[in-house]
């Protein structure tokens, strides 16, 4: 009984670990990581055959841009002046201003690198799926595309 | 179905009906609401979100001892006052707005709320579940119990299935109410937006601009909807109007699930007389047997046969949660995989399973169909039946016929499967535990919840097959996933009411309120469970993942089946049990 008792606790506390694993990401980073995945996907839209492909390709496009945004308002949110919200209503008419500091001024500089780097693999995949935008399901997920860093 | 139970069944079963509705219509909104009227990110609303949770299923442990010292009917009367008064709270600042008080203020009466509204809950849930335990101690009743619970259970979901609609309803009537708005879930986040300074996003926006030229920055978005609906005013006007007039919505729906509170404690109340004779503690029995110069006939156990009891139960809880953790994936990885991999547009006939004006008169229609078939029905019955029958499908053909060649769904969607399955299912599952009964060959309640584990494992082999199949950019079928609701809800009428039945049957009489808060702390533990293991979503391949899960849940059910000798010692009744089944035979 003992030991049932045992190999259940162990299975249980190891799946805690097991989940708890990935390491401490920061924003930064998930922006790399996105970047070096687009990049991926930017040299398997070199040969696409069909427009299969291209929807597969775009739909991995979003994934990987749904994480940019992510971290691009975790950075955003990061640098913000933080200002106590007097009134209902205030904080969408408000300018809420950002801190321009070392720090904002060092991420930045990497956010800008990069944007750069993806940007020119975004320029890639959009030539490549040139020839299967109009195709019915490859259109509609060019829309999410076009459209997934301001929905939430 | 209905026949052979007591009549305080019945008055749980509407009692919490009504609470489930007032739950089920706030969380469906809870986090939009966050989100719209406080500008809270995904992770700050999820923060509130989780607090919340783990309190409504932690405190019944608490809401359990009390109740176990205080009372049941006294314990839940409080609770659905108390649960009451947080909901009222909840939407107070949407009717307070407009200057009375300020954000900060108005997030401290939510928080203030949120907690009244754990508490309540707390008192409540277990504890009602607890007194339809008792009603059954009754030996007359006792071999209905299982049943009891399918029905109870049933309550639940016919509650949490309208849920939805009533919170939608309200928040749709509001935002058309002056200005003809109608709703649009990226309006809150575009209006945040809108105002703040985003040097981040306005570059990764315009890196996705440069290369994709339909791609829209946020204010356009806003002129875009600004146009569509129709409003005169500024963009930065429309922005703030909508979201004051969308937050409304919500406090309105708030306030529905209050008045959903007070019919629930109106139903609770009323009805007392139908469930007095078996809301008492082992104390307050005793002291009533003593009082009134009979014998002493409660149920009493040695420190011995207590401590064997809540070894079973703790381990059907740590077993349990398993269950909870595969399940729960419902609102989750499961939502996750019909939005990416699933087809988003489905022919008119598939398009009926995902309607509600066709699919509630189909579900009708094969009501009656069994109803008119059946043996040994009355002509009334076999009447309705065949009515039931002719005007369900007549009304789903109607609408059948407005569908266009094909139509959207949402992948949230899925999620109304299960309590629809559920409503449906328990009759027949109740009929089929019915049938094996009086063949005796009805399993004990743990054999029906280790079978019941083996069913989820059933259920995820469907998705690991789905997800070996993901090849073709149309999206899989949306069978696939009906299929998995189907097998898991057939699951869960396996576990979850024979769960709390079985909870209900072997917790020690002075325990009987903190053991079914037991049963809801295993739950919360399960849904934490769910969420590491989600995490796992992005990590292996999405046919490991199901893999995984199908693991589990079939090493949970061999668990079970391994101490089913020790399950069954604690279901064997005490020697005063016998002696009271005894008597009462007599």
């Amino acid at each position: 009984m003992k030991s049932r008792v045992l190999i259940l606790s162990a299975f249980i506390v190891s799946m805690f670990f097991l989940t708890g694993c990935g390491g401490k990401s920061t924003p930064i980073k998930n922006m790399e990581k996105a970047s070096a995945n687009i990049d991926s996907i930017a040299d398997a839209s070199e040969n696409l055959n069909n427009a299969d492909e291209a929807f597969t390709v775009l739909r991995g496009l979003t994934d990987e841009l749904k994480s940019v945004r992510d971290a691009s308002m975790t950075l955003d949110e990061k640098h913000r002046v933080k200002e106590p919200v007097v009134a209902k209503g205030e904080t969408m008419e408000k300018d809420e201003q950002i801190e321009q500091d070392e720090d904002y001024k060092k991420d930045m500089e990497k956010f800008d690198k990069i944007t750069d780097n993806i940007s020119s693999s975004l320029k890639t995949i959009n030539e490549n799926i040139e020839p299967y935008k109009e195709e019915k399901e490859v259109k509609k997920m060019l829309d999410k595309v076009e459209t997934i860093m301001i929905t939430k | 179905m209905f026949k052979n139970h007591p009549k305080g069944l019945f008055v749980a079963f509407f009692a919490n009906m009504g609470e489930r509705f007032s739950y089920y219509t706030m969380l469906a909104i809870f986090v939009l609401y966050l989100q719209a009227h406080f500008g809270f990110s995904v992770g700050q609303a999820g923060d509130y979100y989780g607090g919340f949770l783990f309190g409504i299923y932690f405190l019944p442990i608490l809401g359990g001892i009390i109740a176990d010292r205080w009372g049941y009917g006294k314990t839940i009367f409080w609770g659905i006052i108390i649960a009451f008064i947080g909901k009222i709270l909840l939407s107070a600042p949407g009717f307070l707005g407009h200057g009375l008080i300020n954000m900060s203020q108005e997030l401290i009466v939510i928080i203030l709320g949120l907690i009244t509204i754990s508490l309540g809950t707390g008192l409540f849930k277990g504890n009602l579940q607890a007194l339809v335990g008792k009603l059954y101690d009754e030996p007359r009743f006792a071999p209905q119990r299982d049943n009891a619970f399918n029905i109870f259970y049933m309550g639940i979901n016919i509650g949490a299935f309208f849920a939805p609609f009533a919170a939608t309803g309200a928040v749709n009537w509001i935002l058309n109410r002056v200005h003809g708005f109608n709703y649009e879930n990226t309006m809150p986040h575009l209006a945040n937006l809108n105002g703040k300074a985003s040097p981040f996003l306005d570059n990764a926006l315009n890196t996705v601009q440069t290369n994709f030229s339909g791609a829209l920055n946020y204010t356009e978005k806003i002129a875009q909807f600004k146009e569509s609906m129709g409003f005169n005013g500024s963009i930065s006007d429309f922005a703030t109007t909508y979201v004051s007039e969308l937050s409304l919505g919500y406090s309105t729906a708030f306030a529905v699930a209050a008045v959903a509170m007070l019919i629930s404690l109106i139903v609770f109340v009323a009805f007392k007389k139908h469930y007095k004779h078996a809301d008492m503690t082992v104390k307050q029995a005793q002291e009533k047997a003593a009082a009134e110069g009979k014998e002493d006939t409660t149920v009493t156990m040695t420190k011995q046969e207590e401590k064997k009891r809540l070894t079973a139960l703790s381990l059907i809880f740590i077993t349990v949660a398993f269950f909870w953790m595969a399940f729960h994936q419902n609102g989750f990885t499961l939502t996750v995989f019909a939005r990416d991999y699933t087809a988003s547009e489905v022919s008119p006939f598939t398009n009926m399973f995902f309607d509600l004006r066709t699919f509630i008169p189909i579900l009708a229609a094969i009501g009656g169909l069994i109803f008119l078939v059946r043996k040994n029905v009355a002509a009334k019955s076999r009447l309705i039946g065949g009515a039931l029958f002719v005007v369900g499908f007549a009304v789903a053909y109607y609408f059948y016929t407005t569908f266009e060649g094909t139509e959207a769904i949402e992948p949230q969607l899925f999620q109304s499967f299960n309590p629809i399955f559920i409503v449906f299912l328990t009759p027949l599952i109740i009929g089929f535990f019915n049938f094996l009964r009086t063949r005796k060959q009805e399993p004990s309640s743990p054999k029906k919840i280790g079978i019941g584990m083996f069913i989820t494992g059933l259920g995820f082999i469907v998705m690991m097959i789905a997800a070996l199949r993901l090849q073709s950019m149309t999206g899989l079928s949306p069978y696939w996933l009906i299929g998995t609701y189907f097998t898991l809800t057939i699951a869960e009428l396996f576990l979850s009411p024979i769960g709390i039945s079985f909870v209900a049957k072997v917790a020690p009489p002075r325990f009987s309120g903190l053991a079914q808060g037991g049963w809801l702390g295993a739950t919360a533990i399960g849904n934490l469970l769910a969420g590491l293991v989600g995490k796992l979503w992005d990590v292996i391949e999405i046919w490991q993942f199901f893999a995984l899960l199908v693991i589990l849940t079939v090493l949970s059910g061999i668990f079970i089946f391994s101490i089913m000798r020790i399950l069954k010692d604690a279901t064997k009744p005490t020697e005063s049990e016998k002696t009271e089944a005894t008597e009462s035979t007599e």
